[in-house]
């Protein structure tokens, strides 16, 4: 069982693209010797050096992110309070893609409770059904700002605060496409089953991110549309 | 083509990474000697310059006052990201962290090659801009608004929106670098390597990725709202009322002084990021030529952090001249003089160190020691600087310009010296030539004092820095032949460097052959041949005891290595506490 689970380590491991997302998946199930850690075989196999657990990646991954959203929303609040402005209205996608992604989170987080249940069908419909919302999410914020541009308001609009609502959703949004890569890494995993509830760094790891980007949409949605 | 140039081995990206720093510090040292020459002698005629970059010339051959600008800017740019942020920390780190701690390699090796590639493209980016319509930007390299939004005419044009678009994914690879660099220290220690037990200068490497992931966001959101700024029109930090080419830009609501708190957030902390590693490896090559245990391990570790925390609270002693309010000035200088303890600390612990030790004085040791005259020297300026009563007159003088080129430019490039002098025999089985070596430190190590103290002079007299000539004040030109003697001093030093690039030439090729632990050190590097094998440690070191074993009481020998267990050492009481 373990020599081939560790065979498919190896072709993970030489997958994968380099964004800092990516690479944490590229060590999906490196800390596999933690878990297993009653089977000896495995561990003389994979000697204890070559350790990286792809979550402290991730921790350390989100400090530069949670700083560069606080640097622009430093920039926000000082225009508010110098210049004040008339907030814009909300589009009422953005309203709908603020739930979907919330949903989201609450069915990803399903997807690997399933996971560690060893429950791999329901955890293969949790991880289709959140991709399945992510995209929607997507979406909806596309048609948000086809819904301003509509009404006429564009990013370098005489309206600040429509601005830093464009700059927000595109940097939210970015972030959030790593994010996708990470799910549809995960849907494409479930789907041939690779993995398994001692092998699911990569799940972790991707919802814990998606969590992340979820809190970090929810702070800016009640900055963009409540606190005024 | 995979061995080398996309090699996965923390040894390759090391020197890659070394090799890119001294490219840059080769074109930024050549752009400052412009600058002097231009200073210093401003009516001279360039004929055969004036042919390669016709725009940066006038019709009678003379180089435009916007060009020397330019050549500040670039010249600023180049030394302050290519070379100090990635010279002390990504290439000595790549290369010796995973040996330092006993790591057979970084936690992600992939991330560790694509940001070197990726800081390779920030540079090409960079240099481009040379070459562009408008040429390279001028408004320096900290890019104030509103001068960098203007985004027509000579330094105005496209060069600064590479510029930004440069630094931009600069900062992408040194966050990408550091997160390898984090992650690896935190979980790819051998056995026995406690946090306590690393090397001082895998300390500085710590304390300097977290700066990183801390500062270089901040960069990062910053020049993509300028370059939004300049691109399609947004105002975050475009002002109201600003006259260009005679026009007056209105209906804007930017607020141009943002920038500087959101550059200066990055820009303090980057500077510490500079200086840190160099002090890491500066307190290894004192400890080690000193044959004595560094003086007060842990409250070297703690003033390296300390100085790291300190670092993003100081960021307004840039901007008491921008108008912040007094009783900011005020608390901003109370924090900024505060570094000067933990930075006491460390300079006490250096002598401390020193006092009494069997000193070696080998060319390693001569950089380190010219590394703590230096930061001293550099630091005292910045003493004066602190106080914004003080800084409001000397601010925009050559005092400022002397001062940081001795502490952050001079400093840390000695430290940079000392490193390279130090680990060369480790990276390549031989040892530099000591003699050339000598020679070198004395004429840099006099050249940088001969060049830098006297700014400090200049700027208390009232000498503006960035201006391209001062013959046209009155009261100016009574300093031109100081300016003459500086710019005299710095040929003669920049020629002197030279002698370093010859001997790390030939000493690459034909250098003493040395046993892979020629300076007696007792760190884990040592252990393995010089050059080290591809996969470092064949089985997983044991770390025994603490980094500065030097000259132990009982010990037959006087450096214990980190694997000696203290089974091996008769009654070996140890000096640290471990």
């Amino acid at each position: 069982m373990s020599t081939v689970e560790t065979k498919i380590r190896r072709t993970n491991t030489t997958s994968g693209g380099n964004n800092t997302g990516g690479d944490n998946y590229n060590r999906g199930g490196g800390d596999e010797g933690n878990n297993s850690g009653s089977n000896d075989g495995s561990q003389t196999e994979q000697p204890k050096k070559h350790k990286t657990s792809p979550m402290l990646f991730l921790t350390f991954a989100m400090i530069p992110i949670a700083i560069f959203f606080a640097a622009i929303v430093f920039v926000y609040l000082a225009h508010e309070m110098r210049n004040g402005w008339t907030p814009i209205a909300m589009p009422a996608a953005v309203l709908a893609s603020t739930l979907v992604l919330i949903i989201s989170s609450v069915t990803l987080e399903m997807a690997r409770k399933a996971l560690k249940a060893k429950l791999l069908e329901d955890f293969k419909r949790w991880v289709m059904v959140s991709t399945f919302l992510g995209i929607t999410f997507f979406t909806t914020q596309l048609i948000a700002w086809k819904q301003l541009m509509a009404k006429g308001v564009y990013i370098e609009a005489i309206n600040p605060h429509a601005t830093f609502f464009y700059i927000l959703t595109a940097a939210h949004g970015l972030h959030l496409f790593g994010g996708l890569i990470g799910l549809s890494y995960v849907l494409f995993g479930a789907m041939y089953y690779r993995f398994s509830a001692d092998r699911r760094n990569a799940v972790d790891v991707t919802t814990t991110y998606w969590h992340f980007m979820d809190g970090l949409w929810i702070f800016l949605f009640l900055l963009l549309f409540v606190w005024k | 083509m995979r061995k080398y140039l996309f090699s996965l081995d923390h040894k390759v990206v090391g020197l890659q990474y070394y090799l890119l720093a001294l490219t840059a510090l080769i074109v930024a040292v050549s752009l400052s000697v412009l600058m002097r020459l231009r200073l210093t002698w401003p009516e001279d005629v360039w004929p055969l310059f004036s042919k390669l970059l016709p725009s940066a010339f006038n019709n009678a051959g003379q180089m435009t006052p916007d060009f020397y600008l330019a050549l500040m800017t670039m010249h600023g740019t180049i030394m302050i990201f290519f070379v100090l942020t990635i010279a002390p920390q990504a290439a000595f780190g790549n290369y010796f962290l995973p040996l330092q701690i006993g790591a057979n390699q970084m936690a992600a090796p992939r991330l560790g090659q694509t940001s070197f590639w990726i800081t390779t493209l920030a540079f090409c980016i960079l240099i481009t801009a040379f070459f562009v319509a408008g040429g390279a930007p001028l408004a320096g390299w900290t890019a104030y608004p509103p001068l960098s939004i203007i985004s027509s005419g000579t330094g105005h044009a496209r060069g600064m929106d590479l510029w930004l678009i440069s630094l931009a994914v600069f900062s992408i690879a040194a966050i990408l670098n550091s997160l390898n660099f984090m992650v690896t220290i935190l979980e790819h220690r051998t056995s026995g390597m406690q946090l306590m037990r690393m090397p001082l200068t895998c300390w500085g490497w710590m304390a300097t990725a977290m700066i990183s992931l801390l500062a270089f966001p901040v960069l990062l959101a910053a020049g993509l709202l300028l370059l939004l700024d300049r691109l399609i029109g947004t105002d975050f930090f475009t002002p109201n009322g600003m006259i260009v080419n005679g026009q007056i830009i209105d209906l804007r609501q930017g607020i141009p002084i943002l920038w500087q708190h959101l550059f200066w957030f990055f820009g303090h902390p980057e500077v510490y990021l500079a200086i840190l590693p160099g002090m890491g490896v500066v307190s290894h090559i004192l400890a080690t030529f000193s044959r004595k245990p560094v003086f007060g391990y842990r409250t070297m570790v703690w003033a390296t952090l300390a100085i790291a925390l300190l670092g993003f609270l100081v960021w307004g002693h840039h901007m008491f001249v921008a108008g912040i309010s007094p009783y900011l000035s005020m608390t901003f200088s109370f924090l900024t003089l505060t570094i000067a303890i933990p930075s006491a600390i460390k300079t006490l612990n250096w002598l401390g160190t020193m006092w009494g030790g069997k000193i070696r004085l080998a060319t390693p040791m001569l950089y380190a020691i010219g590394f703590v005259s230096l930061f001293v020297t550099g630091g005292l300026g910045g003493i004066f600087l602190g106080q914004s009563s003080l800084d409001i007159y000397l601010h925009d003088t050559y005092f400022v310009v002397g001062h940081f080129h001795l502490i952050m430019g001079s400093a840390a490039v000695f430290a940079i010296f000392a490193a390279t002098a130090f680990w060369f025999p480790k990276v390549f089985g031989r040892q530099m030539n000591e003699d050339l070596g000598k020679v070198h430190f004395f004429l840099t190590f006099i050249g940088v004092y001969a060049i830098f103290l006297p700014m400090h002079f200049l700027g208390i007299a009232g000498n503006p820095r960035r201006y391209a000539e001062i013959s046209q004040f009155i009261y100016l030109n009574q300093l031109q032949p100081l300016h003459k003697f500086i710019t005299i001093a710095m040929l003669i030093t920049v020629n002197a460097q030279l002698l370093f690039f010859i001997n790390l030439i030939t000493s690459t090729f034909a250098g003493k052959k040395v046993n892979e632990n020629p300076w007696q050190a007792t760190t884990l590097e040592w252990t393995v041949t010089s050059p080290p094998p591809k996969d470092n440690f064949s089985e997983p070191p044991n770390v025994c005891r603490g980094a500065y074993d030097f000259s132990l009481p009982d010990a037959a020998q006087d450096f214990l290595m980190q694997t000696q267990a203290d089974s091996m050492v008769a009654e070996d009481k140890p000096v640290e506490p471990k």
